[in-house]
Formats: structure tokens, C-alpha cells, sequence
């Protein structure tokens, strides 16, 4: 084939310049360390540098969100403690306070006490985070949440909102909990039900906090303890009128009041339902009402009092001499011509019996009353200790939420009743019972916080491993798309240059050759 | 014999032949680094003889032509090779610009996103923080101003293209003009030697054509004549034999702004650069066609759909100031170019109605001259569907794009054309439409309480809000409480038939009706409720009632037909009223009956004070049972006893008075009836057959009927016309079978009303709801066990300040699917711009050096033919320098000749 002059000398220099191109190319990526020079150079390699840079970044931001989440963990923690040791301070005084030994005097020392505790309790429900956001405000974060309200109690100017951190593409921490949360939604009584003694009980009764003793039995309701007189009380009525020529009547009187009349033409009530039934109607006017339980009638006013009750029976419309007379329901005999009237008094006296109700007045269980012995109805457990007395009532109600420091105060107010009498004293020991209850309650409450606060500093922990394995694993991956293998890169450098070397030399070579020469 | 005179004319012709040939080896030797010099040869041959009777005497040598050596095929394989690679060649030095400009880490775009959706996360982290928030509005705008910087390079790349393309046509059009002129001088010169081609002016004409190629590509035709036509595009005629038309860059298309390469004045003809390819006018234009529009276009649908699904999302939260997020950045808006042929100059409006599904594409929109709008996607030359009637209140809707032709009135014979680039460049006009920081929106608007009064242990979860709509609360009725009631309306009782017990108040009468139940359908826990007390059917007998809740339960265990069910629940209801228990007053059953005209009824079996009951003394007639029915004979002698009650249903009581027997007036056949409520105005009368009376009486009192005669029969027919304004009965019943019986459920007060049904016997796990409209955008988890009245509260989230719901969101924006038809994410959507041009660079590349390689091996085919070897010319030089000496002795032999003849005629 002929080649042209010209042909000689193009493709010689073309090989040259290509060579140089090479060299130059090995050279940049050598001066980069970098596979990539270009997107052109690896198209899908590019983009997924791409991804990977982004990754990595997200993976820093993550730790950033959880050290900020980390933080107020750690400030929400320390606040904890410190409510934790107040309450374990309160419940020393509540114990201190509860002690027969005390004066009122040295009462008021504890609940001076106790009112500075208060207000070390509500600055700490105030605390306030790095950044000057208050902790339990939930969202309203620049609100102050707790404060005393001014009719009595506290108010909560916060909300519920509980904030959510990003730590990893898939999960969220909580970084708080709201101060409905921490001081607020806290159960009284016993976690189900609370107890309450009546504020005018006359009796040194004491009730215990109680438990349940099974969930299954137990039905939510409000049931009264009673302290009732029992009575012989029958569901029978009988006439006698010899000679048949009277109407004779039945009076039955409670307290003064006539609460049933009835004559031997009508109808006398015959069971002991329909007696306490015309009994109840007039308890408005009589303050006292019956209750029924199988074949036994129980008296009892309707408030606690220390009046006795009075019962009479009166016969009337007898004629004089006949003899005439009339079994009454309570066993009096009457007898027009022996004694027309009946009466049975009922004086309060430490009770002997009690007489529990729920809220429908149905009768849950019925006892002889024994100081310290347990009384269990409806799977509830509950003991007295001291003496009620008859009249007394006692109520156990389902628990509601009670914040903190209402308990508190409840204390306050429980330390600064009078003291004098032993009925005072009951009450006193009652409410601070009661308030040793929600102590003991918001305790635990509280630890479950602290458990679920510690929870999410351990998820954060775990999540910041995790993504550090990750981002280690990120930079592997990016650094075998991106980074030159130098060793390879430099045998290729070195061989080009030889390439180069010898491409220049045949083109000195051959370009000396011409026919002319030798002319 | 030959003359002497012949030896000399070889002698000459030769020397005259070898001076020639000699002289185009000098030639060629001369021109061996010309460009485009196709070496020539002498073609030679011999001169005709001359005829002697003893044979042809030749007479030497003559230069036929002077010939250049050319392979148009071999030449013209070159020309378009070299077209194409030189096209290749254009695009690569385009291309690499554009990636080395993403390739830069610092430059680039995904570094800036980056900080951007960082800087959002430290808000969410601290949304109460002015210095993170402004640090967020900072980022916005340094990565607005990175989108700004990309564009503006591209813009710079779009100027640049223009302006090669200036100077190749000015370098064509004088390369058309000197072809035309060669085509002149060529067609002159073959008119001054006929028959001889004018090899150097073919050669210098065919170089223009050449580097004419390398500029454009181009087909030539050869006219015959010694003229060459040149071609470029699809046929468009540059130079015609001596004439020649020039290119020039206008902007006669849609976009005033965009270079177009069109014939100049008087030929121009319309745009024809879609038309031209091959050379570096076709590399401009189709890498931008093809690489520079679609980037363009990409990172302008990245900007808008950034731009408009964190708008979206940024407004539907609320800013430090409590008011709801406005606009975070301005969208770009679409570009629309009417074209200069529209029969009105009214513009059209376009906006972008969901970025998700923009395309990269442009479109067209054009009317059709009779009533219908197309929509046509011009990358994929396809018509898109669109919605809507194209007014403002109802615009076409298609592929993320929104019109309204409103105002433009198009009619019959309008002929109207658009071009629309929703996102041509767009990525130049992002920017943040906010600069006080307070107005970041990073709250969410809904908040939700549980009160600290609630007694049981239920939960609700609030859902993120899907839209603004009837919110804030404070201006659309409030905050919504969701209160639980063991029973609502939601559920609706089991309805009751035959044997109806009815019940009588203001609203007329209300027969509750058993008779279109089907007994297999009444289960457990189904009820009829009245007035607020609720009467459950129980199969246990075991169940005991509950007065708190006004609960009681009706023992169905010997229920075997409705009748019997009927009488249950009568039965039940009767002594609910009466029970004697002392919490429990009868007058908290609403249902004392009253009686209306005509109707007596009695409900309760007890002698109690104040219910109604129809006592009858005496006993001088028999019921023959307690519930006797109208038209019942009681016949004497086993009457009913004093205290007996008779049931009325419904229906009026007929005693019938029997003659004969036993009876015997007076007292003894007294009936008593006594209507002892408490009600109004009562009176009885009677309807008397002429053997008895009745007589009045008032309330509380006795009636008295009477026989007249003694052993008389008759009828008395009773009636009580006394009405009593009861307070009714507060539910009414509908009948129907429902087995479900009473519902639990969430009443709604304020937002959308109503109801919602959950039961936390077998929905405690969780149960999600969302509000009827137009609340719709609201939705919620409710879990755990409420008890009754317990609520919850959904309220605006006033002044919280602190929180971050909607600020995560807006960070989680980069992980979502957002766009492209909820493909791609927006770093996924730039990585795939980076990786498409890098491919195009690549792949551009590729076919460079592919095409340079075939390039080098046609130019070495063709120069193998044509191409000027040295050594060659040597050679020839000395053959033909030898024939020449040898010509000159041949003259030398024929001048000795001449002289030895001379000499002898002069001796």
C-alpha cells in the first residue's frame, strides 16, 4: 500500500500526541489521588459518590440531633433526682408528723418545713434547660409552667406536647416528658382506689390505705363503709283487737317523727324491704335511715352523730280493757291496757358490727367489726385500726389524678388540724395516711419516669454506635469508588512513559530516511 | 527512408514530453505539504505515425494530459468522516465544560442541599433558638444563590454556543462564496482548454469543500459542466453553480432569546436549525438539543420541586408568632412564548399544580381553530390528557402543569400556539421568600390534651395534619372535646316487637314494637333505653343492676318468643319502678305513664303512692285472671280479690255485667277503680249500658260503677279521660335488627358533630381515626380503656413555641419520594442529573476517539491514492531526467546527422 509523505509524519506525531495525553491523564489522578476526575470518567461511580457524601452527612447530623437530646435527657435526670430526694424528705416528715409524740408546736416546725419543701419542689418543676427552655413546659417552652393559683392550689400553664428528636433515618427519642406528665398525672389513694374518712366521724377509727387483692373480682365503684346499730327488727306485724271491735292502729316513730302508721283494716308493710323502704322515706326528716341485709334490719343515721336513735312504737284506737294489742316490728309489745308505747333506743357506742355499700346502695359484705382484722369484699383488702364508732362512715373511691404538690399541701393542711381530741387525732392520722399513699404513689410514678428517661439516653447510646459502624462502613465503600490505587496508577504511569520514550525514538528514526539523501 | 528531420521532431517531442513531465514532478514535489494537493502525472503518448510504403514511421512522444491523481470516493469518505468527527469533537468541548462544572465538589450543588437540611434539623433540636433559625434562613439563601450560580453557568454555556455559532457561519458563508467563485473560474478555465481538467482549481475548490465539512455537514452534487452544488441540512441549497446563500443567526423562534440559524434576507426561509447536523454548527446544535436543554430543564424541575413541596409542607405548620407558615421560597414560574402568529396577543396564565410529577420535558399548547385545547409533550411528541375547562376557576390541569385560557377568547378559525418551558431555567430564579426568622413554621398547628380529671387509662395519639383547612380551631367552632360514653347513639339498641308495652307522653303515644325482631338476633348486652335507663337483655339472670349507670338487666333465660320478650322487658320495667330501694326514687323512671283519651294503662305491680293502678275491691266480679283483654267477661263468683291489679292493654276495659246467678247489686258489685296518680284533671266516664253507671270522679278518688238491677247484664265501658303532661320518653325506638347492640363510643363536641364508635374491649390496641369533613385533615390514634366521661381535647397549640413536629417533617423532606412522579428523592434527582451528563460526556468521548481513529484510516486511504511521496518523486525525477538526456543526444545524432550530410554536399 502506498503511503504518502505527508502520512509519514501525521501518523508518527498522532501516536506522540496520544501518549502525551495519557501521561497527562495518569498525572492528574497521581497529583488528586482520586480514581474520579470527572463524572464522565465513571458516570454511575459519580453519582454514587453522591449518595454516599450525603449519607454521611445525615449520619453527622444524627449525632448532633442525639447530643442535643442527650442533653436535656441528662438536665430532665438531675431534676428527677432532686424531686425524688424531696420526696423522700416529705415522707420522713409525713411519718415525723404522724407520730402520737408531737406537739402542735413541733408540728409547726415540720410544716414550716414542708412549706419551703413546696417551693423547692415547684422551682425545680420550673427548671429551665442550656438554652433557657423551661423542661416540663411541654411545647410552650418560653411559659413558665408551674405556679400557685390564686384561689388555692396550682395551675399548669403548659401542655401535654412531648418533643421528638431524629437520632437515626428510622427512629425519633422523646427528648422530655411534659409536667402533666411528671407532676400532674399521678393516681392518689393506692393506684385504684383512695380512701376517705368523713370529716365529722366521732370515732378514733383508722383505715388503711387498703390494695386489691384480685383485679378480676374488683368493680369500679364508690362503697361506704357503715357502722350501723343492728336491730330485731322483724317483717311482721300483728293485730290483736279481742272483741273485734276496734280499728286498732300502729304508730312507728323514729326520732319524734312518724315514719309509718298503719290501722288493722290496711295493709302493714310484711317484708323488711318495704319496712326500711317507709323508714328511707322519712329519713330527710328523721336523719335516719335503715338498711336491709337478708333478715336483718340496720339503723344507722345519715351523717356521723353522737345522737342517739330513738325508735316507738305506739298502739292506738285500742278500746280500754279489751286487752287489745299489737307484736310491732321491733319487738314491741304493745298493750293498750300494759303500755301502749314501745321504745328502743340505739346510743353510739364503738361499733360493733360494719355494713359495706356500694355506690347503688346494694350490700357488699357485712362483719363483725375487729380492730386489725383484714375486711375483704369485692377483691378489696382493707383494715381499721382504733375504734369507730356507730355513725361513722368511711368511703373508698376510685383514684383520680392528684399532682404533687397537692399532696404536699395535703400534708400541710393534715399537720396543722387540731389535735386535742382522740377523734381528732384519728382524722389527723387519717389524712396523713392518705397522704403517705400518694407519697408513695407518685414515688413510684416517678421512677417510672426516670426508667423510661433512661430508657431513651441507652436508645440514643445504641443508635450512636450503630451509626457510627455505619458511617465507618460509608467511608469504606466511598473510598474504594473514589480513591486511586496508587500502586496500579504508577506501573501505568511508568509504562507510558516507556511507550512514550519508544514512539519518539522510532519517529527520530524513520523521519531521517529519504531518498534525497543519497541524490 | 527517413528523413532526418524526423529523428530531430522525436527528438524534440521528447525533450518537449520529458521538460512536462518533469515539470509536474516539480510540481508535485513543490506541493508535497500542500493541504488538499492531489498529486498530477503526465499522461503520455505517442504521436500518430507516419505512413511510408515500408511502414508506420513512429514520430515520438506527446503529453496527452496533465492528470491529477483523485479517488472521489476515497475523498468524499474522508469529507464526511471528518463532518462527523469534527460534530463529535464540538460536543465533547461543550460537554466536559458542563461536567467538569458538577464535578467540582465545592461548586457543586449537593453540598449546599446538605447544609440546608442540616441547618432545618438544628431547628428541629431547638425551635425556640433565634441563631439556629436564621442560620436556617441563611442556608436557604446560600443554597437559592448555588442553584442561581449552576444556572448562570449554564447561561453562560447557552451564550457561548451562540456565539460559535456566530463565527462558523461567518467562516461558512465566506467559504460558500469562495466556492462559488471557484465554481466560476473552473467553468472559465474549462472554456479556455476544452477537454483538459483544471486540476489545481479542482483541488483548491475541493479544499474549500473540505474544510466547509469540517464546519458543517454538507452534500454535494456534481452538476456536470465543472460545477459542484453544495447541500447542507435536509436540502437546503447553499451554493448553486456561481450563486451562493448566507447563514445567519436570528432569533425568529418562540424564545426571543435563543440563537436560531436561519438563511439571510431576501432567501430567509424559516429556522433550519433543527435541520442541520454533522461539523461544529451540528455539534452546537445538537449538544444543545440534547444535552444542555435537558439539564437546563432537570435542575429547573429540582429547584421548583424543592421550592414547592417544602412550601407545602411549611405551610401547613406555624411560625414563632403562632400564625400559620407562609411561603419558605418563591417557586419559580413556568416560561410561556406566544408565538408571533396568534391571532391575539393576550397572553395565557401557567402555574405549576403539583411538582411532584413535573417532567424535564417542554411542551406545546395549541388551539385547533374549533373548540379544544392539546397539550403535547414535545420530548416525547405525545398528547397529554388534560382536565378541566380551562377557565380560572376551573383550569386544564395535566402532567404537574396548570392553564386558564380565560380571557383569551378563543373561537372558530383562532389559530393559537404556545410554547411552555415549566421548567427551562427555572433553577435561576429559586429564592427565599423570608427573612425574619420568627417566620419559620416550625411548630404544628393541632395539639392534644388528656385532662388530669380522667378516670381511666385511654390514650390518643394526634396524626400529622394533612391540609390548613378549618383550622386554626379558634376560628371554626373551637376546640374539639371528644367525650366518652359507655353508650351513644352511635349504636343503635335492639329493637323490640309484639306485645308492645307502651308508654304515653306529651309526644303522643310511643308503642315501642317488638314485633319486626327476629329473637335469634337479640344477643347479650342489647337494650332498650328510656329516658336514660338503659334495660339490658341478659340470658344469665345473673347480671345485677347497676344504679350509678342506670343499668338493668332484663333476664331472658326462659324467653323462647318475642311475646315472652315483650313481657320480660314489661315485667323489669315494672320493677325497676317500685324496688324500694332507698337510693332510688321512682320518680327517676321518666316513663309515668299517663293516660291518654281512651287508653288506661297501668304499669307498675306495686301498691305504691304514686304510680298508677287500677285497685279493684270487692269481688263481685271475675277477671278470670290478672291481664285480661278488652271484651272479657267476668263472670261472678271468683272475682277478682280486693288488691287484684287487672293489666289494661292498651285498650279500654269492658266490664260486663252478668245477669243472673250470684249477682246481686249494691255493694257487692262495686267495682273500684281508682286512677291514684299524681296527675292533672281526671275524670272518668263511662259509656253505660242502661244497667249500670258509673260515676264521676276526681283525682284520686274512686269511680264507681254500678249495676243497676240486679241480675242484669251489661257493659260498662271505662274510660279514663285523664291526660297527664308527663316528661315523655326521651328515646325513641326505631325498630330494626340490630344484633350489636349498644355501642361505646366518643361524642364530638364543636368540629364536624356526631360520633365516633370504639370499643375498648376489642379496640384497646389502638384505633385510628380521621374527622368527617371538613375537618378531614385531622386524624388521631385512641387506645387503652376510657370510662365514662372521660374526654379529650384537641386545641390549637398556642404559644408552643418549643415544638418541633412540623421542623422534622420539613428535615424528613430529603428522605421522602418527591419527585418525579414520587420517584426520586432531591439529592437522588441531582446525583441522576450529574450521572446523565457524565455518561453523555463519556459516551461523546467514546465515539470521538472511535471516530478519530476512522477519521486517520480514510485520510491515510485517501492519501495512498493521492498523497505526494517524496521518495516516489525522486525516482520519477531521475526517470525522467534520464529519458530527457536521452532525448538530448537523440537531437545531438540528428544535428550530426545534418552536419555529415551538409558536408558532403559541400566537398
Amino acid at each position: 500500500m502506498r503511503i504518502s509523505t505527508a502520512q509519514i509524519f501525521q501518523s508518527s506525531t498522532r501516536t506522540i500526541l496520544d501518549q502525551q495525553a495519557s501521561i497527562s491523564y495518569t498525572q492528574a489522578q497521581l497529583g488528586t489521588g482520586r480514581k474520579i476526575l470527572t463524572p464522565a470518567d465513571d458516570p454511575a461511580g459519580a453519582a454514587k459518590i453522591l449518595e454516599l457524601t450525603k449519607a454521611l452527612s445525615v449520619n453527622e447530623q444524627f449525632q448532633r440531633n442525639a447530643d442535643a437530646a442527650e442533653g436535656r435527657l441528662s438536665r430532665e435526670e438531675n431534676a428527677l433526682v432532686g424531686v425524688e430526694n424531696i420526696l423522700r424528705r416529705v415522707s420522713d416528715l409525713a411519718i415525723q408528723g404522724n407520730n402520737d409524740s408531737q406537739s402542735p408546736g413541733s408540728r409547726r416546725d415540720i410544716t414550716t418545713e414542708l412549706r419551703q419543701r413546696i417551693d423547692e419542689l415547684i422551682g425545680l418543676a420550673n427548671t429551665k434547660d442550656a438554652n433557657g427552655e423551661y423542661l416540663f413546659a411541654g411545647f410552650q417552652a418560653n411559659t413558665q409552667p408551674f405556679a400557685r393559683a390564686s384561689g388555692g392550689g396550682f395551675s399548669y400553664a403548659g401542655d401535654q406536647g412531648q418533643r421528638f428528636m431524629q437520632i437515626s433515618p428510622s427512629s425519633q427519642v422523646a427528648d422530655g416528658d411534659s409536667g402533666a406528665d411528671v407532676f400532674q398525672l399521678i393516681r392518689n389513694g393506692n393506684g385504684t382506689f383512695t380512701t376517705l374518712d368523713n370529716a365529722n366521724n366521732n370515732g378514733t377509727g383508722i383505715i388503711d390505705p387498703g390494695r386489691v387483692t384480685d383485679n378480676g373480682a374488683y368493680v369500679r365503684d364508690t362503697y361506704t363503709i357503715n357502722f350501723p346499730f343492728q336491730t330485731v327488727a322483724g317483717s311482721t306485724l300483728t293485730f290483736n283487737d279481742v272483741n273485734a271491735n276496734d280499728t286498732l292502729a300502729y304508730t312507728l316513730d323514729i326520732n319524734g317523727t312518724t315514719v309509718y302508721t298503719v290501722d288493722e283494716t290496711g295493709t302493714p308493710v310484711s317484708s323488711l324491704a318495704a319496712l326500711a323502704g317507709v323508714i328511707n322515706d322519712d329519713s330527710g326528716a328523721t336523719g335516719v335511715r335503715a338498711i336491709v341485709n337478708g333478715t336483718t334490719l340496720y339503723l344507722t343515721s345519715t351523717t356521723p352523730s353522737t345522737s342517739d336513735i330513738t325508735v316507738t312504737e305506739t298502739l292506738s284506737g285500742f278500746t280500754p280493757g279489751d286487752g287489745d294489742t299489737i307484736a310491732g316490728y321491733f319487738g314491741g309489745a304493745l298493750n293498750g291496757d300494759t303500755g301502749a308505747s314501745d321504745n328502743t333506743v340505739f346510743s353510739p357506742d364503738d361499733a360493733t358490727v360494719y355494713l359495706i355499700e356500694d355506690a347503688a346502695g346494694n350490700i357488699e359484705t357485712v362483719g363483725a367489726y375487729q380492730e386489725d382484722a383484714f375486711i375483704n369484699f369485692q377483691g378489696i383488702q382493707t383494715l381499721f385500726k382504733g375504734n369507730p364508732m356507730n355513725g361513722d362512715q368511711f368511703t373508698l373511691s376510685p383514684s383520680l389524678n392528684q399532682d404533687l404538690f397537692t399532696t404536699m399541701e395535703n400534708l400541710v393542711t393534715a399537720l396543722e388540724s387540731p389535735s386535742g381530741l382522740a377523734d381528732d387525732r384519728a382524722r389527723l392520722h387519717n389524712q396523713v395516711n392518705r397522704v403517705l399513699a400518694d407519697i408513695r404513689q407518685a414515688e413510684t410514678s416517678l421512677s417510672q419516669v426516670r426508667a423510661r428517661v433512661g430508657g431513651r439516653m441507652q436508645v440514643i447510646e445504641g443508635e450512636r454506635v450503630s451509626n457510627d459502624a455505619a458511617s465507618f462502613q460509608m467511608k469504606s465503600v466511598l473510598s474504594n469508588i473514589q480513591d486511586l490505587d496508587i500502586a496500579e496508577a504508577a506501573s501505568r504511569f511508568n509504562m507510558q512513559l516507556i511507550s512514550l520514550q519508544a514512539a519518539q525514538q522510532a519517529f527520530v528514526r524513520v523521519q531521517g530516511l529519504n531518498l534525497f539523501n543519497f541524490l | 527512408m527517413a528523413a532526418t528531420g524526423d529523428v530531430l521532431g522525436t527528438g524534440v517531442s521528447a525533450l518537449l514530453a520529458m521538460q512536462r513531465a518533469l515539470t509536474t514532478v516539480g510540481h508535485n514535489i513543490a506541493n508535497v505539504n500542500t493541504e488538499g494537493f492531489n498529486r498530477q502525472r503526465v499522461d503520455l503518448g505517442s504521436r500518430l505515425p507516419q505512413v511510408a510504403g515500408d511502414g508506420f514511421i513512429g514520430q515520438g512522444v506527446q503529453v496527452t494530459s496533465v492528470r491529477r491523481i483523485f479517488n472521489s470516493f476515497l475523498s468524499e469518505q474522508a469529507r464526511t468522516t471528518s463532518s462527523t468527527f469534527n460534530q463529535l469533537d464540538n460536543i465533547y468541548a461543550f460537554a466536559s465544560q458542563m461536567d467538569n462544572l458538577l464535578a467540582d465538589p465545592q461548586a457543586g450543588l449537593a453540598p449546599s442541599l446538605q447544609d440546608f437540611f442540616n441547618a432545618v434539623h438544628d431547628v428541629a433540636d431547638d425551635p425556640t433558638s433565634a441563631p439556629a433559625r436564621q442560620v436556617m434562613v441563611s442556608q436557604g439563601n446560600a443554597m437559592a444563590t448555588r442553584f442561581q450560580f449552576i444556572d448562570e453557568r449554564f447561561t453562560s454555556l447557552y451564550d457561548g454556543v451562540e456565539s460559535d455559532m456566530r463565527s462558523t457561519l461567518t467562516e461558512v458563508n465566506s467559504l460558500a462564496s469562495s466556492i462559488a467563485q471557484a465554481n466560476q473560474d473552473i467553468i472559465i478555465a474549462q472554456g479556455r482548454a476544452p477537454g483538459q481538467p483544471p486540476n489545481d482549481l479542482l483541488d483548491t475548490r475541493d479544499q474549500f469543500i473540505s474544510e466547509l465539512a469540517k464546519l458543517v455537514g454538507v452534500t454535494t452534487l456534481d452538476e456536470g459542466g465543472g460545477v459542484t452544488n453544495i447541500f447542507i441540512g435536509n436540502g437546503q441549497a447553499l451554493v448553486v453553480g456561481t450563486q451562493f446563500r448566507e447563514l445567519e443567526v436570528t432569533s425568529a423562534g418562540f424564545d426571543l432569546s435563543r440563537a436560531e440559524i436561519t438563511f439571510k434576507p431576501p432567501f430567509s426561509s424559516g429556522v433550519i436549525t433543527d435541520f442541520v447536523s454533522g461539523g461544529r454548527l451540528g455539534g452546537l446544535v445538537e449538544f444543545r438539543r440534547e444535552v444542555l436543554d435537558p439539564a437546563s430543564n432537570t435542575l429547573g424541575r429540582l429547584a421548583i420541586g424543592m421550592a414547592a413541596t417544602f412550601n407545602a409542607q411549611h405551610q401547613l405548620g406555624l411560625d414563632f408568632n403562632g400564625a400559620q407558615g407562609g411561603q419558605f421560597f418563591n417557586v419559580p414560574v413556568p416560561k410561556v412564548f406566544p408565538s408571533r402568529n396568534n391571532t391575539s396577543n393576550t397572553n395565557i396564565s401557567v402555574s405549576i399544580s403539583d411538582a411532584s410529577v413535573l417532567t424535564a420535558a417542554d411542551y406545546r399548547l395549541t388551539f385547533d381553530g374549533t373548540n379544544a385545547w392539546t397539550l403535547t409533550n414535545l420530548d416525547l411528541s405525545q398528547t397529554v390528557t388534560l382536565s378541566g375547562a380551562g377557565t380560572n376557576a376551573n383550569p386544564f390541569v395535566g402532567d404537574g402543569l396548570r392553564f386558564s385560557v380565560e380571557g383569551l377568547s378563543a373561537g372558530a378559525g383562532d389559530s393559537y400556539n404556545f410554547l411552555i418551558q415549566p421548567t427551562r431555567q427555572a433553577a435561576g430564579n429559586l429564592s427565599v421568600a423570608i427573612s425574619d426568622p420568627a417566620l419559620v413554621a416550625a411548630a404544628a398547628p393541632l395539639r392534644v390534651t388528656a385532662p388530669t380529671a380522667n378516670g381511666g387509662n385511654g390514650q390518643i395519639d394526634l396524626g400529622a395534619v394533612t391540609a390548613f383547612t378549618s383550622l386554626p380551631l379558634s376560628a371554626n367552632g373551637g376546640a374539639i372535646t371528644l367525650t366518652f360514653d359507655v353508650s351513644t347513639a352511635a349504636g343503635t339498641p335492639a329493637a323490640v316487637a309484639s306485645n308492645a308495652v307502651s308508654f304515653v307522653g306529651t309526644k303522643g303515644t310511643q308503642a315501642i314494637d317488638f314485633s319486626g325482631l327476629t329473637l335469634g338476633n337479640i344477643d347479650d348486652g342489647d337494650s332498650l333505653i328510656i329516658g336514660g335507663n338503659r334495660f339490658i337483655v341478659d340470658s344469665t339472670g345473673a347480671v345485677a343492676d347497676n344504679f350509678t349507670t342506670r343499668s338493668y338487666y332484663v333476664d331472658t333465660s326462659a324467653v323462647a318468643s318475642l311475646d315472652d320478650l315483650a313481657n320480660a322487658f314489661a315485667t323489669k320495667i315494672n320493677a325497676i319502678d317500685a324496688s324500694g330501694s332507698n337510693t332510688f326514687t321512682q320518680n327517676s323512671l321518666d316513663t309515668i305513664p299517663a293516660a291518654a283519651a281512651g287508653v288506661i294503662t297501668i304499669t307498675s305491680a306495686y301498691a305504691t303512692s304514686t304510680s298508677t293502678q287500677i285497685a279493684v275491691t270487692g269481688n263481685a266480679f271475675d277477671t278470670g285472671g290478672v291481664g285480661e283483654t278488652a271484651g272479657t267477661t267476668l263472670t261472678a263468683g271468683t272475682g277478682p280479690a280486693a288488691g287484684d291489679i287487672i293489666t289494661l292493654n292498651n285498650q279500654d276495659f269492658v266490664f260486663n255485667f252478668l245477669g243472673s246467678g250470684v249477682v246481686t247489686g249494691g255493694a257487692q258489685t262495686q267495682v273500684t277503680i281508682a286512677d291514684t296518680a299524681a296527675n292533672t284533671a281526671a275524670a272518668f266516664a263511662a259509656a253505660v249500658d242502661p244497667q249500670a253507671s258509673i260515676s264521676a270522679a276526681a283525682v284520686g278518688a274512686t269511680a264507681t260503677i254500678t249495676a243497676d238491677t240486679a241480675g242484669s247484664a251489661g257493659t260498662v265501658l271505662v274510660t279514663d279521660t285523664n291526660t297527664v303532661a308527663d316528661s315523655g320518653i326521651s328515646q325513641v325506638v326505631t325498630a330494626g335488627t340490630d344484633a350489636s347492640g349498644v355501642l361505646p363510643g366518643f361524642t364530638v363536641t364543636n368540629g364536624p358533630g356526631g360520633t365516633i364508635a370504639y370499643n375498648p374491649v376489642t379496640e384497646s390496641g389502638g384505633k385510628t381515626f380521621t374527622l368527617a369533613t371538613p375537618f378531614g385533615a385531622i386524624s388521631f390514634t385512641l387506645s387503652g380503656t376510657p370510662i365514662n366521661g372521660d374526654t379529650f381535647v384537641i386545641s390549637d397549640n398556642t404559644n408552643g413555641v418549643g415544638d418541633n413536629r412540623n421542623a422534622l417533617l420539613l428535615a424528613n423532606l430529603q428522605e421522602q419520594l418527591t419527585l418525579a412522579g414520587s420517584t426520586v428523592t432531591y439529592q437522588e434527582a441531582y446525583a441522576q442529573l450529574v450521572a446523565d451528563i457524565g455518561s453523555q460526556t463519556r459516551e461523546t468521548s467514546v465515539n470521538r476517539d472511535a471516530q478519530s481513529s476512522l477519521l486517520d484510516l480514510a485520510v491515510e486511504a485517501r492519501d495512498s491514492v493521492s498523497g505526494v511521496n517524496l521518495d516516489e518523486e525522486a525516482a520519477n525525477l531521475l526517470r525522467f531526467q534520464q529519458a530527457y538526456q536521452a532525448a538530448a543526444q537523440l537531437i545531438a545524432i540528428s544535428n550530426q546527422m545534418f552536419d555529415e550530410l551538409i558536408g558532403v554536399i559541400r566537398s
